[in-house]
């Protein structure tokens, strides 16, 4: 009796991690598992402190006024591409996330803006207009 | 029942191993359904491992003789409701049982852990499994539970007299339970890290966790502390044992955790230093299991006899290895989003209580290993005892307790000195009138006069915060009980943080009273004899006598007097264990309450003192030596537990997903296109 009881549990167990394999789903795992979330994330923030650190430089002088525009629209550029690669992973960045996400809200905000008020030049890519993210 | 608890065992074994390997495999492959299905394996790893837990049960209460471990730890003898729990009685049956907690516990934080997390997951997986694994191996090869008995004459010798107590029901589950789970915390970490989300991703389920951890270990420890209390006849409930020290340790680690994790959700700091205490409370967790489990010093509690000992050291030193080397790896990512503005801010103040936590942490280390360096020094093992954590660490913890009431007070990011003045003016205000009071009404212990006068500086500042919250509420048209309540539900953790603080007070109170102001007198008493201690008069009646299977039992009827009125009549028990050869007490207390409330027990009045009787021995000629003990505010100890639970679920409480939604959603996502076929897990 113990023995057949044990082989009942045996055979649920290989029954309930079979089931994955027996519905063959042929999920692949998305690049959140495989790193590409991971280097985009780590790009992000790697990105938002440089910008950081842009900002602080130009705070002290140490960059002029026309390094910094350009410097600085560039490395939002290349945020907001990060971004929109993350987006379309399928990647939200949770609440408790909060100092990260603020940064975001705030830098795409900033974005939009620098994109209306110089509307004839493209800023993101083709890809960008088509999803009409930042 | 052997051959199922058996099979059970190495299956879970089996699924344990591919839910590990089947995870961190999938993730490289690519595999969703790998992934799934390793997932799955680690949820039924916690059913087989239930099953072997119900097979030995089963055993013990059926008295299957025919497994050594039930013969070594039950008989027919003892009284049925001890054999359900006798299962953890030993080194095998509590080693079965704290892999199949941890495993059950470490099913449902896979189960709950949140979508953020999802790419850390499997690796959340893997760590958790792997420590399954190692207790399996353990289990299976060297500590079997389910081994045969080398011969069945039917009998058995019976579980530990020390262990015939209530308290045998609560205390060693939750404390093992408690203990064995800091390494959960840990596992919401170290996955994270190894999967890149070196953020603040796993914040919130490490936040979690962890408090639920701490909540069943100070439940395992104070509880422990009314068994101590009630069973071992000194009068004390701490005796900064060995094992009640590496319990505690974790638990001091997770409380400075607990704290200092609010700073990293609030200001984005401590990142670093929040994961460096996680990886410290998981490898002190492991080093308890290892002097637990036959390390080399020794205790009342610990498995002496066990050999297991050094397997538990060398999975000690893997996991503080495996907990560094993931640390440096990712310790260029983990810096904080800002710096310590001011000394005068709540950020700081939360780091100074870390450094004290961690403070009384060392102190309690140095301890337990003094025996050991003094061996290694002179080859005399010299060991340490209470008197010495008491000068070393009260001041310490008396330092966290005026912390306590300094630092709720003082806001995030910085404050100036008229400002935290302005706020620590009524609560210094009310220390220092409490401190005179009790100097003019005559007490004049100078460390107990301070501590009361912290405690009650805690007090305050809780009431303060509570007082002005409430108000502010009423100003929004709400009466004083709704918004009091509207208050706490609005900040859950930090008003349940601030109940927590009241048990805090409880249990100094109770501390306070009983390690300054306690008296004790062992007596020898006939038959009609009195002895009076300070207002109170203990008379002897008689000795009752009952003679079992498993031991002769023994107590004095005794009358208690106050004021000429009969107080309590009491009966002090004490029996012998012929197989143990060894004596087992029960204290008689009595609870003299400070306000006698119509219709309650005196044991729920609040308690102004504690008459505690122990027979510490029957003479032959009739005559007892009974152990008289007052133990001032003792009451407070035992009360502070159902406030912890109160301030800890409150805490634990979800919010509301729109509280919880710092964020707006980005409506804007949900038109994005999806990578993939991802697997929604």
């Amino acid at each position: 009796m113990p023995i057949a009881l044990g082989a009942i549990v045996a055979l649920i167990s290989l029954i309930v991690i079979a089931i994955p394999f027996i519905r063959r789903s042929g999920a692949v795992l998305s690049a959140r598992y495989t790193g590409e979330v991971e280097r985009l994330t780590r790009l992000r923030s790697d990105l938002y402190d440089q910008i950081g650190q842009l900002q602080t430089d130009y705070g002290t002088n140490t960059v002029t006024d026309e390094d910094y525009q350009h410097q600085l629209l560039e490395l939002r550029i290349g945020a907001a591409e990060t971004i929109r690669l993350l987006d379309q992973l399928g990647y939200e960045d949770e609440p408790q996330d909060a100092p990260a996400a603020l940064k975001r809200e705030v830098l795409e905000e900033e974005i939009a803006a620098l994109r209306q008020v110089d509307s004839g030049r493209n800023i993101g890519t083709g890809r960008d207009s088509e999803s009409g993210g930042a | 029942m052997a051959d199922l608890g058996t099979m059970s065992m190495l299956l879970a074994l089996a699924l344990a191993t591919y839910a590990g390997v089947g995870s961190v495999a999938g993730v490289k492959l690519g595999s969703g359904d790998l992934v799934m299905s390793a997932r799955r394996s680690a949820y039924v790893a916690g059913l087989a491992l239930t099953v072997a837990v119900g097979a030995l049960v089963y055993a013990f209460v059926t008295h299957d003789f025919s497994i050594e471990y039930v013969r070594g730890h039950s008989d027919r003898a003892q009284s049925q409701a001890f054999t359900w729990v006798a299962m953890y009685a030993g080194n095998e049956g509590s080693l079965l049982y704290i892999t199949a907690i941890f495993t059950v516990m470490s099913m449902v934080a896979i189960y709950v852990t949140p979508r953020r997390l999802e790419p850390s997951r499997p690796y959340i997986i893997a760590i958790l499994m792997g420590i399954s694994v190692f207790f399996l191996t353990v289990l299976v090869t060297l500590a079997d539970p389910f081994a045969p008995a080398l011969f069945d004459d039917g009998r058995g010798i019976g579980v530990n007299p020390l262990l015939r107590h209530p308290g045998m029901f609560i205390h060693p589950p939750l404390q093992m339970a408690g203990l064995v789970g800091v390494a959960i915390p840990f596992a919401f970490v170290g996955g994270a890290m190894i999967a890149g989300q070196t953020r603040d991703q796993w914040l919130d389920a490490a936040r979690v966790s962890a408090i639920a951890v701490w909540a069943t270990l100070s439940a395992g420890l104070l509880i422990g502390a009314w068994w101590a209390y009630t069973i071992l006849g000194w009068g004390g409930y701490w005796s900064w044992d060995p094992i009640e020290n590496v319990a505690v340790m974790p638990w001091l680690v997770l409380t400075a955790f607990i704290h200092s994790v609010m700073v990293q959700k609030r200001r984005g700091m401590f990142r670093m230093w929040n994961i460096a205490l996680l990886s410290m409370a998981f490898v002190l967790s492991q080093f308890g299991l290892f002097i637990n489990r036959g390390g080399p010093i020794v205790s009342v509690h610990s498995f002496g006899a066990s050999t297991i000992g050094s397997v538990f050291l060398g999975f000690m030193l893997f996991s503080l290895l495996f907990a560094l080397v993931v640390f440096l790896w990712r310790y260029p990512m983990l810096r904080s989003d800002r710096p310590l503005e001011s000394f005068l801010s709540r950020e700081a103040s939360f780091l100074v209580n870390n450094f004290l936590f961690l403070g009384v942490t060392f102190v309690t280390l140095w301890g337990v290993l003094f025996p050991l360096f003094s061996e290694f020094a002179n080859n005399e093992t010299v060991t340490v005892s209470a008197p010495w954590y008491n000068q070393i660490n009260g001041p310490i913890l008396l330092a966290i307790v005026i912390l306590m009431g300094v630092g709720p007070l003082l806001p995030w990011r910085r404050t100036t000195l008229t400002s935290a003045q302005r706020w620590l003016s009524i609560p210094i205000g009310i220390s220092l009138a409490t401190m005179a009071l009790l100097w003019i009404s005559g007490v004049h212990e100078l460390w107990a006069i301070v501590g009361f006068g912290a405690l009650a500086m805690v007090m305050s500042a809780v009431l303060e915060e509570w007082y002005r919250g409430t108000m502010a509420q009423r100003r929004a048209g709400h009466n004083f009980a709704i918004g009091w309540w509207r208050m706490v539900s609005g900040n859950r953790p930090r008003h349940g943080g601030y109940i927590v603080h009241i048990a805090i007070i409880a249990l100094g109170i109770g501390i306070i009273g009983t390690n300054f102001f306690h008296q004790r007198a062992d007596v020898v008493l006939a038959p009609g004899e009195s002895f009076s201690l300070d207002e109170y008069r203990v008379e002897y009646i008689s000795t009752e006598k009952e003679q079992r299977v498993d031991r002769i039992s023994e107590w004095a009827n005794v009358n208690v007097y106050k004021d000429n009125k009969q107080i309590a009549s009491l009966a002090p028990w004490r029996a012998f264990y012929p197989v143990f050869n060894m004596a087992s007490v029960r204290a008689s207390v009595h609870n003299v309450p400070l306000v006698d409330i119509p219709g309650l027990p005196s044991y729920l009045d609040p308690g102004l003192e504690d008459l505690y009787l122990v027979p510490s021995e029957f003479l032959e000629d009739g005559r007892v030596v009974l152990r008289i003990s007052i133990n001032p505010a003792a009451w407070w100890l035992w009360v502070s537990g159902p406030i912890f639970v109160i301030g800890t679920m409150i805490a634990l409480w979800p919010a509301p997903l729109l509280e919880r939604r710092t964020v707006p959603a980005r409506t804007r996502t949900s038109s994005m296109p999806r990578a993939g076929n991802s697997v929604g897990v």
